[in-house]
């Protein structure tokens, strides 16, 4: 029945964007940002990169944010425990979810784009900085996956503050601020195994157009699986703890 | 043909911790069946009812919703729920928050019969963050209904309505009860499902005690009230004298007979004397007060 789904997608959407007070700083967050630090690179080729570091960011951000905490703090609702009694409601709830994670995401990415365009002029071709936003928005699902296990194992008065915790480090360790290479060199070992790195890895390749390295997949799709299975086993324990 | 019970209760046990909220309850209600859970606070209606939805998982005992393990999507398709403490989603309207819950089913109600059902008009394209309790509880009622369920569960479904909203809901509901539907109801106001319930069982710690129709319950306590007016308060031996105000007194007796011949013998004035069955209210806690002192009797 496609009228579930399209029911969910559009009450999503409304909710979220009839809430300025939320999406407003979500998107902006990340330009904001981008245009402090990022957009003085003078180097043409360089200011590429750091563009697709700063989407990368975006996007990381958003997937994180719009489920980790979203869900955290839904679940304790009575409206989230009355939709549990609807037929068939599983699916369409977090698909709807994950689709305005996609949208906030693109938005935001935009924004970043649209800045790099003004101040930094990046030589990136449009060709390469299209592919660049279709990849990064790809990479929203890895992260959201990621939100929604940490949803999942916190409370919601806990959700934002452990979220900062974990989200904040994880951007400085993968790089997506200061090139990894002029991290300290115990940050630089560190920055191999963070799922941030292999993440702004993918956008660099894309963005300069070289051959996307093939471990930073895998370490990605190792984390989705890992990310996938702490959601699952948390969205399990609460299922138990709420109604066993 | 044979057709399905919609709830079915077997030997049905669930505990939190030392506390057996449901112990060993079995039951059925029947497609087009009315039944109200009546129970003092920790009878065990909610945990029972929870269970009917498929929300919580028996410790033991087999719990079944139209045939089907009540967590499956087939049995929830058929029911409606009223959602509880009616915090909705603050950033949608009434009328996206009902068109939201209606695309689960598959032949729902059109939101416009929904809106002169639960009078909505004034507040079908409003946010509902500045709703009152009234105006909440009607959409409420509305969700409950809007996927045209063959069964209906409501927890305590009039609270904060007014007299007229009161009323143009148990209209509705026994418009839509007469097409068939199951009905599960807790409420506080036995008044109002009098008229609509055709069973009511009666929960104490966790176990069905009683089980009946609204008049086997009053039959069975066989209670009366004697009214009268009289100058003085009279004196009758073995029976409470209740002053009902304005020179009228009032005495509760299972042998209202007696009663009588003894203000007859005893020579005191009255006038106006009357003798009433008791209500349903009345006969329930008579019930329970049986109940409970049976158990600590026990």
């Amino acid at each position: 029945m496609l009228q579930r789904y399209k029911s969910h997608f559009k009450t999503t959407l409304l909710s979220l964007f009839r809430a300025p007070g939320y999406w407003v700083p979500t998107v902006l967050f990340p330009v904001m940002l981008y245009s402090m630090f990022g957009a003085s690179v003078s180097n043409a080729a360089i200011s590429s990169f750091v563009m697709a570091s700063f989407c990368a960011y975006a996007v990381i951000g958003v997937g994180f944010y719009q489920f980790g905490v979203s869900i955290a703090q839904d679940r304790e609702t009575s409206w989230e425990r009355f939709q549990r009694v609807l037929p068939r409601v599983f699916w369409p709830k977090l698909l709807s979810r994950l689709f305005a994670a996609g949208i906030f995401a693109l938005i935001a990415i935009l924004l970043v784009v649209a800045a790099a365009e003004i101040m930094a002029k990046p030589s990136a071709s449009a060709f390469a900085v299209i592919k660049m936003i279709l990849v990064a928005l790809a990479i929203v699902l890895p992260f959201s996956l990621f939100g929604v296990a940490l949803g999942y194992w916190t409370s919601a008065r806990a959700a934002v503050p452990i979220a900062n915790m974990i989200f904040l480090p994880l951007a400085y360790l993968g790089g997506l601020w200061t090139h990894p290479s002029k991290l300290p060199e115990v940050i630089q070992k560190i920055s191999e195994f963070t799922p941030t790195r292999h993440a702004a890895e993918i956008l660099w390749a894309v963005i300069g157009e070289f051959p996307v390295p093939s471990t930073s997949i895998y370490w990605l799709a190792g984390y989705s699986a890992l990310f996938a299975l702490l959601a699952w086993f948390g969205y399990r324990r609460d299922e138990a703890r709420r109604y066993g | 043909m044979t057709s399905l019970s919609t709830v079915e209760f077997e030997n049905v046990h669930k505990s939190y911790g030392k506390k057996h909220a449901v112990d060993g309850m079995s039951m059925r209600v029947e497609q087009g069946e009315v039944l109200c859970l009546l129970g003092p606070n920790g009878a065990g209606k909610s945990t029972a009812i929870n269970m009917m939805l498929g929300l919580i998982k028996p410790d033991s005992g087999k719990v079944r919703l139209f045939g089907e393990d009540p967590g499956m999507s087939a049995a929830r398709a058929q029911i409606g729920v009223i959602p509880q403490d009616t915090d909705f989603p603050p950033a949608l309207k009434s009328r996206e928050i009902i068109e939201l819950v209606r695309s689960h089913y598959a032949q729902p109600i059109a939101v416009d019969q929904l809106i002169e059902a639960f009078l909505l008009e004034g507040i079908i394209d409003r946010y509902t963050s500045g709703f009152s309790g009234g105006e909440r509880r009607r959409l409420a009622l509305a969700l409950a209904f809007c996927g045209n369920g063959k069964a209906i569960f409501l927890d305590e479904p009039t609270t904060g309505l007014d007299q007229k909203s009161r009323q143009a809901f148990w209209e509705y509901a026994r418009d839509y009860a007469g097409n068939g539907a199951s009905f599960i109801i807790t409420t506080h106001h036995l008044d109002e499902i009098e008229n609509i319930a055709t069973r009511i069982c009666l929960l104490v710690d966790g176990k069905i005690r009683y089980s009946g129709s609204a008049d086997e319950i009053r039959s069975k306590v066989n209670r009366r009230k004697i009214r009268f007016f009289s100058n003085q308060k009279p004196e009758i031996k073995g029976h409470l004298v209740e002053d009902a105000g304005d020179g009228r007194w009032q005495i509760n007796s299972s042998d209202s007979d007696v009663v009588v011949r003894n203000i007859i013998q005893r020579k005191i004035e009255f006038s106006a004397l009357e003798i009433l069955p008791c209500t349903l209210e009345e006969a329930v806690d008579t019930l329970f007060e049986d109940q409970t002192s049976n158990t600590t009797g026990a």
